[in-house]
């Protein structure tokens, strides 16, 4: 589902990633007008390479501005208790084993088959371990995720690797 | 006219024979499988499978490219009508009526429906596509670079303005793409920017990682965060539209069909506007407008005639002038250049050949979907179940392989990581993602046209703003952006509801 997040974020966050935004944007600007304009090789001012980065810093800045100085008003100064976001052990437990699978066990020397078993075994078990232990399940869903594990690591690797000759990592 | 539909006569020659059928029906279906699963998108779809194609000869690889675009655009209806989620942005609007009738036990009426609307909207914007390209190809090459400065800028505020909720932070997302592409050697001078250093970031930004990353890796932590949903319904009543439901509402399917062309061919607007606007519009003009919302034949309809209807008006304007109409779109537009084809206003002079096949395969996209829409639909009905426990990890699997495959590098697969991360938490923020993509796309278009513009000006700024169609464009970018100044709004409506009032006051 492409949809955005369906509630609206509060005035005080908005206020926090606006005001990111803004040294973004600022940083952005500065590293353009700090760029090489390439005068000594007679580029005028108007192709340098740091033209449209710089503007686009510009543009960062002013629509982040317009976001604190928005959020500002709708009282993002005072604190406010935020609850937990729903279901956000899930979406963590998924960004730490994603990380490890593609940033430190993918390309390391493990064949890609059998890092992508591993990963596959570990968060489909993982994710499913809440309802496999309440209803006393939890060999039979280890062992139905490595089966899937298993199955889905061989297809995407043979797919990948044999039929549509795509190198793999 | 004889000439062009000589072309298509050719180009339906080369796809009717056995491998491009079993291309169409196979990557048609995945597309339908992909939308069907809430959480995986078009544009994910495309950008996967452009990895999986890329050893593939180019007229094969953009049909499977085309034939997955409109199956999951088209698949995406179906949990919108069982699990009132949309399987897609585009079947957002789906859902009201859609859900409504799958509660009252018609969820294969409105399934045939959907399939009806969704071949009728195509059919109409096949037709579009084979009309208008060559004739915008032709206005096209009288456009300069400053023309193509402001429709690439129109496009990623265009994008900004309609994604999401807040304008002002889409915009933001647009410039944030922006500057993404802009990162590594500048296209005119060879010269290294915000690289740090590192010799990887020289090469930019990739696209197809990036986008893996945006659509892919942060939906797969976005569902992961969401609870989960049950499939309404266990069963489903006859799929086959009845004819009487078609020719009844064929002026419905005639409005959306136009209004989801046209909203396809605005750059950088999607399918999800054009079934949002398709619906609006059928509703005005509806006698049974009580009827939306609560189960609506003719609302169903319309959305998704009017969301189909703009993947082949998204098409035109990437074709003729390398600007995409849509997300997806900028990714098929990607894909083509991958494979070697040239989009833009030259396209028509060196290779007609190529839009009239883009058209067949459009044709051959909408029989797989009608295909699979008729005969396939209990099948399809098990995929909806299968646990996004599994899926999920999957998924990610081939966003990685996917990542690496375009280049080889495993940079590419930090760069899925590191961008499907930060989506994520904008996401969470209210940061829409598709004017970040149309920015990643037509980055390099702007920078160029820019300073190409200004080198032939010798730095002035005056045809940005005289000559004609840039002066059109900068008008309707400049009203856009200014709408969302509370006062400029307040004062245009004042000024509309007066000036309407005029009119009114007149006597006949």
């Amino acid at each position: 589902m492409d949809g955005e997040a369906a509630s609206r974020p509060s005035a005080r966050s908005d206020l926090i990633s606006g005001g990111i935004w803004v040294v973004i944007g600022i940083a952005i600007a500065l590293g353009s007008w700090q760029m090489d304009r390439l005068e000594s090789q007679g580029v005028p001012w108007f192709t340098a390479p740091g033209l449209l980065p710089g503007i686009v810093g510009v543009s960062i800045v002013l629509t982040a501005l317009i976001i604190v100085v928005r959020a500002w008003r709708a009282g993002g100064r005072t604190a406010e208790t935020v609850g937990a976001p729903p279901n956000s052990g899930g979406a963590l437990l998924s960004l730490g084993l994603c990380l490890a699978f593609a940033g430190a066990l993918v390309g390391r020397g493990t064949p890609f088959v059998v890092a992508a078993a591993i990963y596959l075994f570990f968060h489909i078990f993982l994710l499913q371990l809440p309802e496999r232990r309440a209803r006393g399940e939890i060999l039979r869903g280890a062992m139905v995720a490595a089966t899937i594990a298993v199955i889905a690591a061989a297809a995407i690797s043979l797919t990948f690797q044999e039929i549509f000759l795509v190198r793999l990592p | 006219m004889f000439e062009g539909l000589l072309l298509l006569g050719r180009s339906l020659a080369e796809f009717l024979s056995f491998w491009p059928l079993v291309y169409t029906f196979g990557a048609t279906l995945l597309g339908i499988i992909i939308g069907c699963m809430p959480g995986l998108s078009a544009t994910l779809a495309i950008a996967l499978l452009t990895t999986l194609t890329i050893k593939m000869p180019p007229n094969e690889a953009i049909l499977i490219l085309i034939c997955a675009y409109v199956g999951t655009i088209y698949g995406g209806s179906r949990t919108a009508i069982l699990l009132n989620i949309p399987g897609t942005a585009a079947n957002a609007a789906a859902c009201l009526d859609g859900y409504q009738l799958a509660r009252q036990g018609q969820a294969g009426r409105a399934m045939g429906i959907a399939t009806c609307g969704s071949v009728a909207g195509s059919l109409f914007g096949i037709l579009c596509l084979a009309l208008l390209t060559p004739a915008l190809g032709e206005v096209a090459l009288s456009f300069g670079a400053y023309e193509f400065f402001w429709l690439a800028l129109f496009g990623v505020l265009m994008s900004g303005s309609i994604a999401g909720s807040d304008a002002v932070k889409g915009w933001l997302m647009g410039f944030a793409g922006l500057f993404a592409t802009l990162i590594g050697q500048d296209g005119i001078h060879a010269h290294n920017r915000f690289t740090f250093g590192v010799n990887d970031l020289a090469g930019g930004v990739s696209l197809i990682p990036a986008l893996i990353g945006a659509f892919g890796f942060s939906e797969i932590l976005t569902v992961l965060a969401a609870p989960a949903r049950k499939a309404l319904v266990e069963s489903v009543d006859s799929v086959v539209p009845r004819l009487r439901d078609v020719l009844k509402y064929w002026k419905t399917i005639l409005r959306s069909g136009v209004i989801g062309v046209y909203v396809g061919i605005l750059p950088g607007v999607g399918e999800d506007m054009a079934a949002w606007s398709s619906y609006a519009a059928a509703k005005r003009a509806s006698k049974e407008k009580e009827k939306y919302g609560k189960g609506s034949i003719e609302g169903l309809m319309a959305a998704e005639t009017g969301d189909n209807a703009s993947i082949p008006g998204g098409i035109i304007p990437a074709l003729a002038l390398a600007i995409p109409g849509s997300a997806p779109a900028a990714v098929l537009l990607a894909a083509m250049m991958i494979h070697g084809v040239q989009p833009g206003p030259m396209l028509m002079v060196n290779q007609p050949q190529f839009v009239y096949d883009v058209v067949a395969m459009c044709l051959l996209a909408t029989l797989g979907m009608l295909f699979f829409g008729l005969f396939l639909v209990r099948p399809l009905l098990l995929i909806i179940r299968i646990p996004r426990t599994i899926i999920m990890p999957v998924i990610f699997v081939l966003c990685t392989v996917g990542s690496f495959a375009i280049a080889s590098r495993l940079f590419d697969v930090y760069i899925m990581l590191f961008i499907g991360v930060a989506a994520f938490i904008l996401r969470r923020y209210n940061y829409p993602i598709p004017p970040f993509v149309l920015g990643l796309v037509l980055g390099d278009i702007l920078d160029k046209s820019l300073r190409r513009g200004l080198t032939l000006s010798d730095g002035s700024l005056a045809p940005f703003f005289t000559r004609p169609v840039c002066a059109l464009l900068f008008a309707v970018t400049a009203f856009t952006m200014l709408m969302y100044v509370p006062s400029f709004n307040r004062a245009v409506h004042a000024g509309a509801t007066n000036l309407i009032g005029r009119f009114r006051k007149r006597p006949a």
